[in-house]
């Protein structure tokens, strides 16, 4: 380490720091690259700048560490169907598999493909067509926290943060009955990619509430479906919507699009 | 024992050991069966439980959590974004891995720091010896390295000569390194060897 010159420290300090111009980065790596020397200094700056700067967090992940090495490492969860095999009634189960596998071997790789590329071409569609709800349906609930949480959910939606939206408008639906609270909150699944969990607020929505609310519910529950490879329910909730209404023609677009496939 | 969420948030705010054991027990297995679902390795998903815990915990800190939500849900999105994070981050990094001592210099401020302080075990383990680093040692790597303070400056406050002083930051480091090598050596066990 002594014979790391000043200037070179420096820059190091810089690097880590995050305050080097590219050029000068690319040009400190190169040089540690070749000089195990300027490498371990660099790696050992960028650990004390990390460990220094996040000192509660160091401390934390520490606890963790201790943790883990007592607790051993979790197993990942038991398979849901396990009670089969462990009452001693899956030989039978395992013998009928074993012969419908060994007939039905090509119709079955053959469909997996199939179902691969229907999946992946899904959830194209779903990636082309899903854009978020512009945040013009909701009213003030009378309840204050409620109507904090609300804002909450609904600034971070505004501003694209969907985890955030998710969260704050989950807890807020769980208080309140309001269906385009919940229509929100199922965007706001859908956009974080969590199309499965949107499922639920939208469709009890689409079921329930007025139009126009019940009409958005519809056109997001579709796009959750389709999210989730459920392609018949997905159009059968698209033929569900009113054709000249908000998403009518969104719907008829996609509805082709399903059909044509 | 099963804590509520307000406990939780209360206990991770004080670094409560038996918070975090709570929710290693009660969530781990979770972690580990969504990272291994989505084509994660078991060594990925390892780091996955330390840092999605991680992640949590600052989220409490910040506030950012709020206890009246279900804490398995927002773990569950947590662990799914934290995952898909690193993964969409190893797609778009550049990393110059640099062969000393396996040690990994990433050239990536993307990274989440839970993450970088999971994957880098120098960072638990120099947290630990700068507790042990004795004065002056202790001043000048805080000023020089936390504080920022230029080593013009650093030598004037501490009443050091400037040439003197550039010594000494080199001694300083190559003390904490030993401590660190030593601590490293003494517990060898990574997350990833669990």
């Amino acid at each position: 380490m002594e014979q790391i010159n000043y200037t070179l420290q420096i820059q190091i300090q810089a690097f880590v720091n995050g305050e080097l111009q590219a050029n000068r980065r690319a040009g400190l790596l190169a040089q540690a690259a070749e000089d195990s020397t300027i490498a371990d200094e660099l790696a050992f700056s960028q650990s004390l700048a990390n460990a220094l700067k996040n000192r509660e967090l160091a401390a934390a992940s520490a606890i963790l560490s201790g943790i883990i090495a007592e607790e051993g490492f979790p197993p990942p969860p038991a398979p849901t169907n396990d009670t089969w095999w462990t009452a001693g009634k899956g030989w039978l189960l395992g013998s009928i598999l074993i012969v419908m596998m060994g007939a039905g071997t090509f119709y079955g790789l053959t469909q997996y493909q199939t179902g691969r590329a229907a999946r992946a071409y899904n959830q194209q569609l779903v990636q082309n067509t899903l854009q978020p709800l512009e945040n013009v349906l909701l009213l003030a609930p009378a309840n204050s926290v409620a109507s904090d949480l609300l804002k909450r959910g609904m600034d971070a939606y505004d501003a694209a943060q969907y985890t955030k939206a998710a969260q704050a408008l989950s807890t807020y639906c769980e208080q309140m009955p309001d269906p385009a609270a919940r229509v929100y909150l199922g965007i706001a699944y859908l956009m974080d990619g969590h199309a499965k969990l949107a499922i639920g607020p939208l469709l009890e929505v689409s079921q329930a509430a007025e139009l126009p609310v019940r009409e958005a519910a519809g056109w997001y529950l579709s796009l959750a479906y389709l999210a989730e490879n459920e392609v018949a329910l997905a159009k059968k909730t698209i033929m569900q919507l009113p054709p000249d209404g908000l998403f009518g023609p969104a719907a008829l677009d996609l509805l082709a699009k399903l059909q044509k496939k | 024992m099963a804590f509520t969420n307000l406990q939780i948030r209360d206990g991770l705010k004080e670094n409560d050991a038996e918070i975090f054991r709570y929710l290693y027990k009660t969530y781990g297995s979770m972690i580990v069966g969504y990272v291994r679902k989505n084509s994660g390795s078991d060594q990925e998903a390892r780091e996955m439980v330390q840092t999605v815990l991680l992640e949590f915990w600052t989220a409490v800190r910040e506030d950012r959590y709020q206890e009246s939500g279900k804490l398995d849900r927002y773990l569950y999105i947590l662990t799914s974004n934290t995952w898909r994070d690193e993964l969409r981050r190893r797609k778009v990094r550049r990393t110059d891995e640099l062969d000393t001592n396996q040690m990994l210099v990433a050239d990536d401020h993307e990274q989440s720091i839970a993450m970088a302080i999971v994957k880098d075990r120098r960072i638990e383990a120099m947290h630990h010896c700068l507790q042990q680093l004795e004065s002056p040692c202790d001043d000048i790597i805080r000023l020089y390295h936390l504080e920022e303070v230029n080593l013009q400056d650093v030598a004037k406050q501490m009443n050091y000569d400037y040439n003197n002083l550039r010594k000494r930051i080199f001694d300083c480091r190559k003390k904490l390194k030993k401590l660190v090598d030593d601590f490293l050596q003494q517990t060898p066990l990574t997350i990833a060897d669990i």
